[in-house]
């Protein structure tokens, strides 16, 4: 069974002149321990798909499956639930809470789960030092480089064992180098840990680490390429 | 574009803050314009009355005590070089009967040959004063009662109820005619017929020369003046209703102050908020060339913008309620005439002054912030002024050691005796305004203490919430500062109403005793006088079987050491003992003591003039200035106390006043119901007025609540504006967090833990101060209680009153939820994804 599948998956905004068709039809899957990555040019639908896999928003029409369970079918309460247990989010401007620090940052999914605090916060410390940024748990988010702001983001999804990991352009506020270490992490992630990866990028270095590439253009999907097979 | 088109816009950018904002402003403006226009209204009201009634008459001749006495005196007064004319008046409280209506009045009764000199009066239809036992009346009060000339009306008079004809009507030139004022005049040949005072008056007013000065005449008219005579202004017999009001108007004062305040606290809080949000547009700005004058005028003019619309609002609404609360006290007080809202301008230029001011003061420290705001600020990333926090900054507590200092420096002169009573209202206002100061530094110093105990309590939400507000602590404790304003206003003040309240019942219901009383009208509040019950009522009332005994009671004016006070004349002819609530004074021998000319004081007019038990109080009488022993000190409500009690035969010798204004019967307990319905009959028959006990208790209760209502009004807005600052705030902190909300959200947050998040924040606001404003509001109850003494004369018993400590706690809990009910929503129902790219 896929870690999480769409099925003729539609998104359509506004109505008369201004209806505009952010996805038509979008059928995928992926599968347990895939990486991969979504490419395409602004305006292709790649955000729109992140947020319907993600829960964050609702098809028009269509399937979001994860874990074999229909997501437009559950109601808010449900789907956050599953957002909170399954899915790991990743942002481009990392978005983590200034308030916190990297640890209770990292513990925040399993403190809103309602784990008590000491137990969440060994978690939090094993997804870190996972990450490799155990010695900087005491720190909060504007005392930490960008690289290791996205690491944290990271942390912040491996510590729930999610089903999927979703990337939304995670290396684009980072330095080449810290870019690079951050794909090398996912990367280590899906090898290691047979990890779950979708990750939208436009850069084709990042996107080629992936096992899959999928492009997407007007809203569908214009190639699916699989290196895995290819290889 | 001109620049002041950013602050337009940036006003229409956040209408819900701008609304909030200005109605903060237009209701502390509001309760100031209520309470400044209505204590004058009705201090006008008397003060106006006399003013009126003598037009032209620069000074009034009266008798100590009040009383009627001989008008040849006029003549002599006439002869004085500097005096046009020295005119004969009687000017009493009157009744009269419209149809089975009792109407309470002034009898105005003139000589008309002569009385045009002070008073300005054209005939409108009828006959000009005819002769015979007939009335002017004021053309507009004659239009309200449905009377025309030739209409039999009646009037009471120590004969009783007579009837005369409504000869004329007038048109007053005075501001009593538009007001419609409850007068009837007569003439004073005919008044004195009628109302048994042959060849007597009770004033003589004194219209001077064009270039005669009043100072320069007093001497020359005292020194024509015999005995028991006195020159004073005609509005000087006023000052004894303003006496009365001086509480209530300490009250409403300190509760108009606090108001503003807060008003002022919330558009602080507002520009700090609209500055801490703008810092990247302001960055901008001056990144292209805005001076830091530029963008201080663009806050300034953001912050008048606040002011004026505010005070413009704030003016109306306030006019609205200074109307109810002249209407309330005007019931309270039982003014008889349509009590007239003078819409002073100085009142309104002081509001039109102060809303915009407060406002720019407020601006002060927003603008000081703005004008430092580094062109750098502009090249920074949305997301890094997401996380840009007020960093706990000194100067709130800088400012509030300031004011706590200049508070307890002040407060050691004030509780010397070294300032005068009324500094009191401003001097709690800076003692809270340095608390309110200190609440930010407080914030940070607790924020553990409170995150610890939201966990504990609330969840990991709650300990979220807390570091929220830890975030700004200057914003949220600012709020925190408008609610701790409420609470302390409604636990000070409302545990010392409640105090006030109980002494008054327990002082009423102690001076009345007995249980039928019967008077011809209620006294009037200016003046503490009421109409004479016609003779031979009281025989009558004692040939009723069943009635024990009869005192007979009648109140009028008087100075003791220069001070003016109401004196009580009543009967001493039952045995039992006074019913006083005494402070002093030996309740076996103080009949006997009454007998023999003594008199009892009131505790405040002891406090004022220094007068101890046993000791000697000079009062003005016919026979000049005499000293009176005081044989009692006693608790006493009426005409704010400052009143003296005599025998009347004591009353009747040094004021030669006669009659009386009221009877107390006592009857059997076994024939008190035949006794009613006999007294009944009796005050039918003469128009008079028969209250139970069990009614004028209800009299009583009834004002009771009407000024407990009234103080509880004022208190509540205190809330009302609270609730905005909260509801302004709890909107910025949403609006700020939409990021974070919709990341919670995205990290698997439910509706309900938002919803936790979002009440916890507001809770947080709440405790932080609920606990300062119960600590502060109960020592500021203990302060008005040890306050009260100046004020009443005498001390009142301390009670605390929890269910009011609790009702103004669960008032904080309401408003505050409520303030956040609709941010609340606003954050459950943000998508998250466009909460996930809000900047």
């Amino acid at each position: 069974m896929a870690a999480i599948a769409t099925r003729y998956l539609w998104k359509v905004y506004g109505q008369g002149e201004t209806r505009t068709e952010a996805l038509r039809g979008v059928t995928l899957s992926v599968m347990p321990g895939e990486y991969v990555a979504v490419t395409g040019p602004s305006g292709s639908g790649k955000s729109t798909l992140l947020h319907l896999l993600s829960a964050l928003d609702l098809p028009t029409s269509g399937q979001v499956l994860l874990d074999g369970r229909d997501l437009a079918a559950m109601n808010d309460d449900q789907r956050t639930i599953m957002r909170r247990e399954r899915v790991a989010m990743v942002f481009q401007s990392f978005n983590l809470l200034p308030i916190l620090t990297a640890e209770e940052n990292v513990a925040l999914p399993l403190l809103l789960a309602g784990e008590n605090r000491s137990s969440a916060r060994e978690r939090a410390g094993e997804a870190l030092a996972a990450v490799g940024l155990l010695p900087r748990r005491h720190h909060i988010p504007s005392q930490l480089s960008g690289g290791e702001q996205q690491r944290v983001a990271i942390a912040r999804g491996l510590v729930i064992s999610p089903t999927i990991l979703l990337a939304d352009e995670p290396t684009g506020n980072l330095d080449t180098e810290a870019g690079s270490a951050l794909i090398q992490l996912v990367r280590r992630l899906v090898d290691q840990r047979g990890q779950s990866v979708l990750l939208i990028t436009h850069d084709p270095h990042v996107a080629s680490t992936a096992d899959r590439i999928l492009q997407l253009r007007d809203g569908r999907i214009a190639s699916d390429e699989n290196k895995r097979v290819a290889r | 574009m001109a620049i002041w088109h950013i602050s337009l816009r940036e006003v229409q950018r956040r209408p819900g803050r701008t609304l909030l904002t200005v109605l903060s402003v237009a209701i502390g403006v509001a309760v100031l314009i209520s309470v400044a226009l209505s204590s004058s209204a009705v201090q006008g009201t008397f003060r106006e009355l006399y003013q009126s009634l003598a037009g032209k008459a620069a000074l009034q001749v009266v008798a100590e005590g009040g009383g009627p006495f001989d008008q040849v005196i006029a003549e002599r007064l006439g002869r004085v070089k500097g005096v046009r004319a020295a005119l004969p008046l009687l000017q009493r409280p009157g009744l009269i009967y419209v149809r089975h209506k009792r109407v309470q009045l002034l009898v105005l009764a003139v000589d008309p040959a002569r009385d045009r000199a002070a008073r300005d009066y054209v005939l409108q239809s009828g006959e000009f004063f005819p002769a015979g036992e007939t009335i002017m009346l004021p053309a507009s009060f004659a239009d309200a009662l449905q009377v025309k000339v030739g209409d039999e009306i009646k009037i009471l008079t120590r004969r009783g109820l007579r009837s005369v004809r409504v000869g004329g009507l007038l048109r007053l030139q005075t501001s009593l005619e538009m007001r419609g004022a409850s007068l009837v005049l007569l003439r004073l040949a005919t008044a004195q017929r009628l109302l048994g005072n042959s060849g007597q008056v009770d004033a003589i007013d004194l219209v001077l020369d064009d270039n005669t000065e009043e100072s320069g005449i007093l001497e020359a008219i005292r020194n024509q003046l015999p005995a028991g005579l006195q020159v004073q202004r005609p509005a000087a017999r006023s000052t004894v209703s303003e006496e009365t009001l001086l509480s209530m108007q300490m009250g409403m004062n300190f509760a108009s102050a606090l108001s503003l305040f807060a008003s002022g606290l919330i558009v602080l809080n507002a520009l700090l908020m609209n500055v801490s949000e703008r810092r990247r547009q302001i960055g901008i700005l001056r990144a292209i060339g805005a001076t830091r004058q530029q963008v201080t005028r663009i806050i300034l003019r953001e912050a008048a913008f606040f002011g004026v619309l505010g005070t413009l609002f704030g003016v109306g609404l306030g006019i609205i309620g200074a109307k109810l609360l002249t209407l309330a006290m005007a019931t309270l007080f039982q003014v008889q005439f349509s009590v007239p809202l003078t819409v002073s301008w100085g009142v309104l230029a002081l509001s039109l002054v102060l809303g915009p001011a407060i406002s720019l003061l407020a601006a002060w420290i927003p603008v000081w912030h703005a004008a430092r705001v580094s062109p750098l600020e502009a090249m920074r990333e949305a997301i890094t002024v997401d996380s840009h926090a007020d960093s706990a900054p000194a100067w709130p507590a800088r400012i509030g050691i300031a004011l706590l200092a200049a508070f307890l420096a002040t407060a050691i002169l004030y509780t010397q005796g070294y300032l005068p009573l009324q500094v009191g209202t401003p001097l709690i206002s800076i003692g809270l305004a340095g608390i309110v100061f200190l609440l930010p530094a407080a914030m940070n110093v607790t924020s553990r203490m409170m995150a610890s105990l939201f966990y504990r309590t609330i969840g990991f939400e709650g300990d979220l919430a807390v570091r929220q507000l830890v975030r700004h602590p200057l914003r949220n404790s600012l709020t925190a500062g408008v609610l701790f304003v409420a609470i302390v206003l409604g636990v000070g003040l409302g545990n010392a109403l409640l105090s006030n309240v109980e002494d008054v019942r327990r002082w009423y219901r102690q001076a009345i005793s007995g249980d039928y009383v019967i008077r011809a009208m209620m006294p009037d509040m200016g003046t503490g006088l009421a109409a004479d019950i016609p003779q031979g009522v009281l025989e009558d009332v004692r040939q009723i079987p069943g009635v024990q005994n009869v005192v007979t009671v009648r109140f009028f004016r008087a100075e003791a050491q220069g001070r003016p006070v109401i004196v009580i004349a009543r009967s001493f002819s039952d045995a039992r003992p006074v019913p006083l609530n005494l402070e002093a004074g030996n309740p076996d021998i103080l009949v006997e003591q009454m007998r023999q000319g003594d008199v009892i004081i009131g505790t405040l007019l002891a406090q004022r003039t220094g007068a101890r038990y046993g000791s000697w109080i000079s009062v003005g009488t016919r026979d000049g200035v005499q000293r009176l022993k005081v044989a009692g000190i006693f608790n006493d409500y009426t005409m704010g106390g400052s009143v003296i009690i005599m025998d009347s035969p004591t009353a009747q010798r040094l004021f030669q006043v006669s009659g009386a204004s009221v009877f107390i019967i006592r009857a059997a307990p076994e024939t008190k119901q035949a006794v009613g319905v006999a007294l009944r009959d009796l005050a039918d028959r003469q128009g008079l007025l028969l209250q139970s006990f069990e009614e004028l208790n209800g009299i009583f209760e009834r004002m009771i609540a009407g000024v407990v209502a009234g103080l509880w009004t004022l208190l509540a807005t205190g809330f009302v504006i609270a609730s905005l600052g909260i509801a302004n705030t709890v909107t910025m902190n949403v609006l700020e967090q939409t990021r974070e909300i919709g990341l919670l959200r995205a990290m698997g947050m439910t509706r309900g833990q938002l919803y936790k998040l979002v009440f916890s924040q507001v809770a947080g606001i709440a405790l932080f101060s609920m606990i300062p404003g119960a600590i502060v509001g109960i020592g500021l109850a203990y302060l008005f209680h040890s306050a009260a003494a100046p004020v009443l004369g005498h001390p009142l018993r301390f009670h605390w009153h929890p269910q009011v400590i609790v009702a103004c706690l669960a008032a904080a809990l309401t408003i505050v939820l409520l303030s956040a009910w609709m941010p609340a929503l606003r954050a459950a129902r943000l998508p998250i994804g466009e909460a996930l790219r809000y900047e």
